[in-house]
C-alpha cells in the first residue's frame, strides 16, 4: 500500500495530469471492449509498477450464462488468459465476490494459483469495475503489487490508490458505454437501465471528441438557462411574499381596530352617561375595561410597528431640522408627565450642533420614548436630555454623528440585562411591567427605528445610580456621508 | 333612554353614518343622536351615495372598506355631483396607514379619522367642520346643538 502511494506520487503532478489525459484520450478513442481493457491494464500497471494486471469482464457465454472472462494480463504484454472463465453463479469464488463487494478485497493464494498468476513476491488485490449509478460490477481488475506475501490469506481489505481508483472509474465508465453489461443478474440489469435513463443519476461523461464537447457545452447552456428561469421565478415569488406580508399586516391592523373601536367607543359612551347613570362601582369597572382596552390598542400598535419596521415597510421622509428644537418639542408634549413625576427635567444643548437630516417624526418618536421611559423609571432625582456633536467612545468617527442622550437618576439596569431591554416584550423585571406600565416594546421599536435611520441607541447604566440612553444619529443620510468621504480622500491625495 | 325618533328634533342637523359593521355604526348613531343630531345610516358605498343625494345631510361619516362600493369611490361620487359636493365627508377608517389617509384625501374627503375613534372625538371633529353651517342652520330656525343636548340630558324632549 505505502509503496503504491509513494510510487504514484513520486513524479511531478504535471506529468501525472498529462499521463491521465493521454490515458483518457486513448480510452475514449477506442471502441473495442478488449482493447479498452488492455489500455486500462497497461495504465494501472505503469502507475502501480505492478507486474501483473488481470482485467476480467462479465460476458455472456455461448450457453447464455454470464461469466467473468479474463482479458489481459502479465507484464507489459497483452497476452490473453483463455483459462480464466468464472461462472457468476459460483458465488463463493473470490473474483465473483470481488465483483459484488462494495470494496476491494485481497485475493487468497489459491485463487491466484487458479487464475495462473505467479506467486513471485506479489500480493493480488481485486477491485470491482463499476460505472456510476450502477450497483453491479461489470468486471474485476486484479492488480498484483510487489510486497511480502501475508501469512494470512483471508479476505483482508485492499484499498487501491487514488490514481488506481480514478483509472478504475474511467475504465468502468468507458466499458459501460461500449456495451450493455449483459452479465449482471436480471434484477440488477433493470436497475442499471433505469439509472441510465434517469437524468438525475446519468453520469457526466468526459467529452471524447469535438462533438462530445459541443454536446456537453449545449447541456451546460441549457442548465444555465433553466437555472436563470428558476432564479427569476424565485425573485417573483419573494416579491409576492413580501407584498403578501405587508397586505397581511394592513389587514391585521384593520381587523384589530374594528372591534376595538366598538369596545372603546361603547365603554366611553357608558362612562359619559349616554346610556344613563351607573353606580360608582360599575363606573370603576367600566374604567378598567377602558384602560385595558386602550392598553391593548397600544400593544397592537407597537407590535404592528415592529412588524412593519422588520418587513422594511416604514416609509422614511427626510427633512432637515434642529435636534435642539425637537428635544424642546418633546419635553413640551411630555409636560403633564413631567409635572406629575416631580422630577427635575432639564436640557443641555451643546454648541454648534448642526441640523439633522433624517426622518423627523421617527426621530421624535425615539426621543419621546427615551424621555418618557427615563421619567417612568426614575422615582426621584433628575432627567437630563443633552444634544451634542459626537458620540461617547467613538474617536475619529465622532465628528460625523450627533448624539441625543437621556440621562436619569433612576433604578438603573444591570450589566446582564442591558442587551435584553432592546428585545421585544422585555422590561428587565417582568414583574415590574404592571407598576411601570407600558408594553415593553418601546425600546425594541426605538432601536429598530434608529437602525432604519442609519443610527443606533447606546446604553450606559449603573444599578441604583441611573441610566443613559444615547441616540446616535449620522448627521447626514448615509449616501451623503459616503460621498463626502470620497471627496475628502481626493483632497488628501492632492 | 335614547329612543330615536321621539326625541329627535326634525330641524336638527342631519349626519349620514356609513359603516358596514353594525356595532360601530350603531355606536356613533346613538352618540350623535344623544348630542342632538338627526342621523341616517348606510351600510355600503352605493347606499351612501344614494342617501347623500336623497337626504342631503350636512356631513357624511364614511368608513372606507365597504362592500359593494368602497368609501373612496363613494366619496368621489358625492364630491363629483354638483348637488352633493358641499356635503362634508369625514373618512373614518380602521386602516391607520398614512397611505390610506392620502388616498382618502385625494378622493375628496374633508378629513380623516383612524379607528379606534372615540365617539366624542368624532363629535369634536364634526363640530369643527360644521360650525359655520350650524350657525347658518340656526338662522333658519333650527335649534342649536347645545340646546338640544341640554334638554335631552335633562330628560326633556
Amino acid at each position: 500500500m505505502s509503496k503504491e502511494r509513494r510510487n504514484s506520487s513520486g513524479e511531478p503532478p504535471g506529468k501525472l495530469v498529462s499521463s491521465k489525459l493521454a490515458f483518457l484520450e486513448a480510452l475514449f478513442g477506442c471502441a473495442r471492449r478488449s482493447e479498452v481493457a488492455r489500455l486500462g491494464a497497461d495504465w494501472i500497471m505503469r502507475r502501480t509498477r505492478a507486474r501483473h494486471v488481470v482485467v476480467a469482464l462479465v460476458e455472456d457465454g455461448a450457453d447464455g450464462r454470464a461469466r467473468l472472462v479474463g482479458r489481459s494480463t502479465r507484464g507489459s504484454g497483452a497476452s490473453l488468459l483463455p483459462s480464466l472463465s468464472v461462472d457468476l453463479d459460483d458465488r463463493g469464488h473470490p473474483l465473483v465476490r470481488a465483483l459484488r463487494a462494495p470494496r476491494s478485497i485481497a485475493l487468497p493464494a489459491k485463487t491466484r494459483d487458479a487464475i495462473g498468476l505467479p506467486p513471485d513476491g506479489e500480493r493480488y488485490a481485486a477491485h470491482a469495475l463499476r460505472s456510476p449509478g450502477h450497483a453491479a460490477g461489470i468486471g474485476v481488475v486484479v492488480v498484483g503489487v510487489e510486497s511480502p506475501v501475508p501469512k494470512r490469506t483471508g479476505t483482508e481489505k485492499a484499498t487501491p490508490s487514488r490514481d488506481v481508483r480514478w483509472a478504475l472509474a474511467m475504465l468502468g465508465r468507458r466499458l459501460e458505454e461500449l456495451g450493455p453489461h449483459r452479465g449482471a443478474p436480471l434484477a440488477e440489469r433493470g436497475r442499471s437501465v433505469e439509472a441510465k435513463r434517469s437524468p438525475d443519476v446519468a453520469p457526466r461523461e468526459a467529452p471524447r471528441s469535438a462533438e462530445g464537447i459541443e454536446e456537453s457545452y449545449g447541456r451546460l447552456q441549457l442548465e444555465l438557462v433553466q437555472q436563470n428561469e428558476r432564479l427569476q421565478r424565485q425573485a417573483v415569488e419573494l416579491e409576492a411574499a413580501s407584498a403578501a406580508k405587508s397586505q397581511f399586516l394592513a389587514n391585521m391592523s384593520h381587523e384589530f381596530r374594528t372591534p376595538l373601536n366598538a369596545i372603546l367607543g361603547y365603554t366611553s359612551m357608558m362612562l359619559q352617561g349616554v346610556s344613563g347613570p351607573f353606580s360608582p362601582h360599575v363606573v370603576r369597572q367600566l374604567g378598567r375595561i377602558d384602560s385595558n382596552g386602550k392598553h391593548l390598542l397600544t400593544i397592537i400598535d407597537d407590535v404592528l410597528d415592529i412588524a412593519r419596521i422588520e418587513a422594511g415597510k416604514v416609509p422614511l421622509e427626510r427633512s432637515s431640522f434642529s435636534p435642539a428644537e425637537l428635544v424642546e418639542e418633546v419635553l413640551a408634549e411630555l409636560a403633564p408627565l413631567v409635572t406629575r413625576s416631580k422630577l427635575s427635567v432639564s436640557t443641555e444643548i451643546g454648541e454648534g450642533v448642526p441640523p439633522l437630516r433624517t426622518d423627523r417624526a421617527k426621530t421624535k418618536q425615539i426621543v419621546m420614548n427615551l424621555v418618557s421611559n427615563a421619567i417612568k423609571f426614575t422615582p426621584s432625582g433628575s432627567v437630563v436630555v443633552s444634544v451634542s456633536v459626537g458620540a461617547p467612545a467613538d474617536g475619529a468617527k465622532a465628528a460625523r454623528v450627533t448624539s441625543i442622550a437621556v440621562t436619569d437618576t433612576g433604578i438603573g439596569i444591570a450589566e446582564a440585562d442591558r442587551s435584553r431591554v432592546f428585545e421585544a416584550f422585555r422590561q428587565v423585571d417582568n414583574s415590574s411591567t404592571r407598576p411601570y406600565g407600558g408594553t415593553g416594546l418601546g425600546l425594541a421599536i426605538c432601536r429598530r427605528l434608529a437602525h432604519a435611520l442609519g443610527g443606533d441607541i447606546r446604553l450606559e447604566s449603573e444599578v441604583g445610580r441611573g441610566s443613559t440612553f444615547t441616540l446616535v444619529m449620522p448627521r447626514r443620510p448615509l449616501r451623503n456621508v459616503r460621498r463626502r468621504r470620497a471627496s475628502k480622500a481626493k483632497g488628501l491625495a492632492r | 333612554m335614547t329612543k330615536k325618533p321621539a326625541l329627535v328634533d326634525e330641524h336638527a342637523p342631519l349626519i349620514l353614518v356609513v359603516d358596514d359593521f353594525e356595532d360601530n355604526r350603531s355606536m356613533y348613531v346613538e352618540y350623535l343622536q344623544f348630542h342632538g343630531f338627526r342621523v341616517a345610516e348606510a351600510v355600503n358605498g352605493e347606499e351612501a351615495v344614494e342617501r347623500a343625494s336623497s337626504l342631503m345631510p350636512l356631513a357624511v361619516v364614511m368608513d372606507l372598506s365597504l362592500p359593494v362600493m368602497d368609501g373612496w369611490e363613494a366619496t368621489r361620487r358625492i364630491k363629483a355631483d354638483a348637488r352633493t359636493k358641499d356635503i362634508r365627508v369625514l373618512a373614518l377608517s380602521g386602516h391607520a396607514e398614512s397611505a390610506h389617509e392620502k388616498r382618502a384625501l385625494e378622493a375628496g374627503c374633508d378629513d380623516f379619522l383612524a379607528k379606534p375613534c372615540l365617539p366624542q372625538d368624532l363629535l369634536a371633529k364634526l363640530r369643527e367642520h360644521l360650525d359655520p353651517k350650524l350657525s347658518s342652520a340656526a338662522v333658519t330656525g333650527a335649534p342649536g346643538l347645545d340646546s338640544v343636548a341640554k334638554r335631552r340630558r335633562n330628560g326633556k324632549p
